[in-house]
């Protein structure tokens, strides 16, 4: 029973892991909307002023409800296969303003309520930096194909899906 | 049992629900946030100006400060460094009547070590160089009045593309990675005895009191301070301004 149930708890771990990130995120970019856009002008992505603004205004609500369904366990698929989606645009955007250089701030998460920005400051500023939020992001779309991959292949589809 | 096709059907369904949820609650909130973000109707031609080309664009709008700010040493010899001044969380101008801070007791001490020592503004002018200073803390509420009177020159140190999703109006752009040559063509625009005061993100923010000091100690500004509360201080400022413009907002008819 006990080597039955420690995978499953392995899992739903992962899944609250994931849920509390994406939360932490979401809050940390709804707090702060004017500072999240100017993080995404600060990648120099090719497109518009006006959709780049759209994305600062659309995007934490995304992950605000992905967060609150993975933590809840409802509409779980499909919370990830959102969640893998904005992994990848995550992963795209980071990786090219890692080649390319960019030295800018993620705008992802909100380290004040560690106090690290006051009191490691460069740690904090490591933990904001661009590479890291490139193997960041890599390790988070790792986790949310190894959910799907879980949900989607290896649990029969009718038992796992509600309604 | 439903087959792949259904459930990737549902899935698709679901995800499309996600996102349409997502931008309709995006576009309320952004709607009803005062310090949310800003429709622009540019394109994105408009690339981030260098700092220079910012600076001196700006230049039209902050030489009145500059102006004031020669005038106020000149009729006021003792604004400048009073090295006797008790190094309290007084800034140096904390004596004079255009002084930021609210009338606490600093002040009070600051004219008393002034009053005590009539020959203050005799030994304010050292041959020696002065001794290493640090930027003062401040708040956009002592900041306000300052900047409405055009007394103050005030920075924004945060990255430029953050600038440019908004700033507190009236802000210049010097980030902390500007080289120097834009740290000193901003020393030359606006002269060491204007008043600057810097600002970043917030109280979790450091960058405007690094950039403070480097203005005092690497290029000679006399008198720096940094808002500790930084741009969100002045959005929650904005905030309650919006809250108490409702209420007092007669209803129609």
């Amino acid at each position: 029973m006990t080597n039955r149930s420690s995978p499953e708890t392995i899992f739903t771990l992962i899944r609250w892991l994931l849920g509390v990130v994406l939360l932490w995120a979401a809050v940390s970019k709804l707090a702060n909307a004017t500072e999240f856009l100017g993080s995404v002008y600060a990648y120099r992505l090719p497109f518009s002023r006006s959709l780049l603004q759209l994305v600062a205004v659309i995007l934490p609500w995304i992950e605000l409800l992905c967060g609150l369904m993975l933590l809840a366990n409802y509409w779980t698929e499909s919370a990830l296969v959102c969640t893998l989606g904005l992994m990848t645009a995550f992963l795209l955007a980071t990786g090219q303003a890692w080649v390319r250089g960019l030295s800018i701030s993620c705008g992802c998460f909100d380290l004040e309520i560690f106090g690290l920005s006051t009191n490691y400051p460069g740690a904090a500023k490591f933990l904001e930096s661009v590479a890291f939020a490139f193997f960041r992001n890599l390790g988070l779309t790792a986790a949310t194909l190894f959910l799907l991959r879980r949900r989607l292949v290896e649990l029969p589809a009718t038992a796992t899906l509600r309604l | 049992m439903q087959g792949p096709a259904d459930l990737v059907s549902r899935i698709v369904c679901r995800v499309a629900a996600i996102i349409v949820l997502s931008f309709a609650l995006g576009l309320a909130f952004n709607a009803s946030n005062p310090i949310g973000v800003a429709w622009s109707s540019s394109s994105k031609k408009t690339e981030p100006t260098p700092a220079r080309q910012t600076l001196a664009s700006l230049s039209a709008n902050t030489n009145a400060p500059q102006a004031q700010s020669t005038v106020n040493v000149a009729a006021n010899p003792t604004v400048t460094i009073p090295v006797q001044v008790p190094q309290t969380s007084a800034p140096p101008a904390a004596a004079t009547p255009v002084s930021p801070l609210p009338a606490t007791q600093n002040v009070a001490s600051a004219t008393n070590a002034l009053a005590s020592s009539p020959n203050n503004a005799t030994n304010i002018a050292p041959p020696s160089p002065p001794p290493p200073r640090t930027a003062q803390a401040t708040t956009w509420a002592a900041t306000k009045p300052l900047l409405a009177a055009g007394k103050v020159v005030l920075v924004d140190a945060r990255p430029k593309p953050i600038y440019e999703a908004g700033h507190i109006p009236g802000a210049i752009s010097l980030p902390e990675a500007s080289t120097p040559e834009e740290f000193a063509a901003f020393q030359k625009q606006h002269g060491t005895n204007a008043h600057v005061i810097v600002y970043c993100s917030s109280t979790s923010c450091s960058i405007s009191a690094r950039v403070g000091h480097k203005l005092i100690q690497q290029y000679g500004f006399a008198t720096v301070e940094f808002m500790t509360g930084g741009y969100q201080e002045w959005q929650q400022a904005q905030l309650s301004q919006s809250k108490t413009n409702a209420n007092d907002k007669p209803v129609k008819p």
